[in-house]
């Protein structure tokens, strides 16, 4: 198993230019090579049918495409060395701290408006913008309180983020499953390292959800509200009240008397402090917003406005993480914290502007254009993919609604060897960490790696086949390694800028 | 000219046998405005209930009630003292804004909340078509916006029963048939789409029975007009359902970009409902300081 062709035009994970391991992998190489071929793939088969079994199925959406699809476990893990992993961290902080700051401002003074950073009508056109939300105190005054970052790395290596998800972040379910089975099917592996511990991420939402409590009491009630079982994502709802020790609710569980919220049980109605809803926000309450909503609770607005409800996340969340808005991300960092941003964005073509617009024209075949209003994927168009009479529709529907769409240069996302039909192939990569914010952010150890599977993938998410993979934080690598890495640090100086 | 008006509003719900787990938000409380001072204001509800009041993101009082046990009918009420005086004058000291100002960026932006298109006042071309000569050919602000409120009021045909809360402005385009609501939201998105800033305004209109001539068309229920921007912190009402200015007999209750934002009452319950009254009564307590 060796690093094949193409090596220049993306960066991998696993293979060095020289065609080495990364000392990070060295490790694992050793096991896999120990283990041999056949057993790996036996171990690989063997996790697929537990995961089949045990009823987990992987049903990703609000991604780069609505198709809701299993994601097959890839046995070979990511890994992420420590140094490397502190910056990410690092910066990912200081993201979702910025993106705080500039919810808290928009729904509040509107500083950066005034200061010119950004337009009103930048924000206000945003799907996401909750006008209702305007002048209300949020508890604790944090409104990202679970946000999910999808990070790539591009050709050279540098990390950049795609997309933040700041609503309602679905997976992380995926990545202590992930984990458990890792541990399971391939500890050879697993032993081979010290690997951070996903468990204490588990205590850090706890707390995070706790701290939202307006009522200040030494155990509020904390609940997990879905829209109900045949939701695609339930087995991460359930997975998540089950081991934050929360009650899982659906809306008719829920009522709203005189502004406050409460839980019907068996004995009564038990008020409820917090809810981590993954109801997205016109379905949450029916009094005042969507009204055909049936999943919602009414008048769950009414109680947070008058301060008697936490919220995870709060309304209105969606305008800092719309695809227009994203633009202007690194100026939130640069604004409200005074420094540079530790991790790029990918460069982004507002089409709404004249001088992008024509850039991207000219550049059709190189970009990746994606209407700002649709979610779920729909309507993005690969450059490169379309013909000649395609782009010339593209360029029309632009031109009768430039605010609708923005453009990114196609980046061809880092690989990382995936188990396939007959051995291991290079697979493009994403990754997605979650971060959660109480009295200050944490970041899980790792994130979801999602891989595509399919041959010509251009990104992971609009992939056919798409897996995915353990991702491990490793802190020591031993001795001999330890020496080694003095000459491994380039890795990192060259992935981030 | 200034009045006192005393405004009684009930709306009672009758359900087929009973309501359960009720909530309603409701928005029938005047606000200041200029020109307009609430003397008192009451809302009641039969059966009484706990009442909340706060703030929407536009200002307007909202208030909130919460029915847990059976319900076989409700009724809301307001009643309101407001005194209204709407002078004239003011017009003379107006210098309204010009055309090269609501072309300006920086304008645009500082008023984009209501030059914005909304769920129910939707931007499409055939209002810009329908309005964009009437624009270009005048010079004069106050008399486009006289014009085209004679415009609006020609176009359409007052017919109740013809559109519902839920009739957007290009569903009007084929249409040309509505109610107040819908008058106003034809005239909102065709002076937005010009740049205009301008506000959907829910209130009630006073219409004196006894006088002579013509009552006011919106009287009988909640009336709905248009305020544009016409100067720095200036707005000035139109009724294109009359075909007139707002004078002192348009009573404010809120305001907002569309009838969505400021439904007087939203609610949900569990059941049906079977019917609905509105009884209305707007009394003039005394016309003061004429002149």
């Amino acid at each position: 198993m060796r690093r094949v062709e193409g090596r220049n035009r993306y960066f991998d994970e696993m293979w060095s230019e020289t065609g080495e391991p990364r000392s990070s992998y060295r490790q694992l190489r050793g096991a896999m090579d120990e283990l041999g071929d056949g057993v790996l793939e036996a171990r690989h088969r063997l996790a697929q049918q537990l995961f089949l079994r045990q009823g987990i199925t992987y049903l990703l959406y609000e991604t780069e495409t609505s198709v809701e699809r299993t994601l097959p476990f890839d046995l070979i893990p990511r890994i992420i060395d420590g140094a490397e992993w502190t910056t990410l961290e690092r910066g990912l902080i200081q993201r979702v701290y910025a993106l705080n700051e500039f919810l808290k401002d928009i729904y509040g003074d509107q500083k950066i408006i005034a200061d010119r950073i950004i337009s009103r009508e930048d924000v206000y056109s945003a799907p996401g913008y909750c006008l209702a939300m305007q002048g209300i105190q949020v508890p604790q005054r944090v409104h990202t309180v679970l946000s999910g970052v999808d990070v790539i790395r591009d050709q050279t290596g540098g990390y950049r983020v795609l997309e933040d998800n700041l609503r309602v972040p679905s997976g992380i379910s995926y990545v202590f499953k992930n984990r458990t089975m890792m541990k399971r099917v391939f500890p050879e592996g697993f032993q081979s390292y010290h690997v951070t511990p996903l468990e204490p991420f588990l205590q850090r939402m706890a707390e995070a959800f706790a701290f939202c409590s307006p009522r200040k009491s030494a155990h509020p009630t904390v609940v997990l509200l879905t829209p109900g079982m045949y939701n695609s994502a339930y087995y991460d709802h359930s997975f998540l009240a089950q081991s934050l020790g929360i009650e899982l609710v659906e809306g008719r569980d829920l009522t709203v008397v005189d502004r406050v919220v409460y839980m019907r049980t068996t004995e009564g109605l038990r008020r409820v402090d917090v809810i981590y809803r993954r109801i997205d926000d016109d379905w949450l309450d029916p009094l005042a917003f969507e009204k055909d909503s049936l999943i919602g609770v009414p008048g769950l607005f009414d109680a947070y406005r008058a301060g008697n409800v936490g919220l995870v996340n709060p309304w209105g969340n969606g305008v800092a993480d719309d695809k227009w808005i994203y633009a202007f991300v690194p100026d939130f960092i640069r604004y409200y914290l005074g420094e540079e941003p530790i991790l790029d964005n990918v460069e982004t073509y507002l089409l709404g502007r004249k001088a992008d617009r024509e850039y991207v024209f000219s550049h059709l075949e190189q970009m990746v254009v994606k209407p700002t209003h649709a979610s779920g994927g729909y309507g993005i168009v690969f450059g490169v993919q379309a013909t000649k009479s395609e782009r010339t529709l593209l360029q029309e529907r632009i031109m009768a609604d430039p605010r609708g769409f923005i453009a990114q240069p196609l980046i061809h996302l880092s690989r990382h060897p995936a188990l396939c039909e007959g051995g291991t192939r290079p697979c493009p990569i994403d990754l997605r960490p979650f971060v959660v914010f109480g009295e200050e952010p944490r970041v899980l150890s790792g994130g979801l790696t999602r891989v595509a599977l399919g041959k010509d993938s251009l990104v992971v998410n609009s992939s056919q086949g798409g897996g995915v993979k353990d991702t491990w934080i490793v802190q020591e690598w031993g001795d001999y390694e330890r020496a080694e890495s003095a000459g491994g640090i380039d890795l990192l100086d060259g992935a981030l800028s | 000219m200034s009045a006192i008006y005393r405004v009684t509003h009930q709306t009672r719900y009758f359900y087929e046998g009973s309501a359960r787990d009720l909530v309603n938000e409701v928005r029938l409380s005047p606000g200041d405005f200029p020109g307009q001072s609430v003397r008192s204001h009451r809302v009641v509800t039969d059966p009484v209930t706990s009442l909340h009041s706060t703030r929407d993101a536009f200002g307007n009082r909202v208030v909130t009630m919460y029915f847990r046990g059976a319900l076989e009918s409700l009724m809301i009420g307001a009643d309101s003292v407001i005194a209204v005086s709407k002078a004239a004058p003011q017009e003379s000291k107006l210098a309204p804004f010009s055309k090269e100002t609501f072309a300006d960026p920086a304008f645009r932006d500082q008023h984009f909340l209501y030059l914005m298109p909304t769920h129910l006042c939707q931007h499409a071309p055939a209002l810009r078509d329908w309005i964009c000569a009437d624009w270009t050919e005048s010079s004069d602000t106050l008399s486009f916006l006289q014009r085209v409120t004679e415009k609006v009021y020609r176009f359409f045909d007052y017919r109740p029963g013809s559109t519902s809360v839920e009739t957007t402005t290009a569903d009007l385009v084929a249409l040309r048939a509505g109610v107040c609501q819908d008058y106003a939201h034809w005239m909102l998105s065709v002076l937005r789409m010009m740049g205009i800033p301008c506000r959907y305004v829910s209130g009630y209109l006073f219409s004196d029975q006894t006088e002579q001539g013509t009552a006011y068309v919106g009287a009988q229920a909640m009336h709905a007009w248009v305020d544009v921007l016409v100067g720095p912190d200036t707005w000035m009402g139109f009724d294109p359902t009359n075909c007139c200015r707002v004078g002192h007999q348009h009573i404010y209750v809120a305001v907002g970009r569309d009838y969505r934002d400021i439904a007087p009452i939203r609610g949900v319950f569990k059941g049906k409902q079977r019917s609905m009254t509105l009884d209305l009564k707007i009394r003039e307590q005394g016309a003061v300081g004429v002149q």
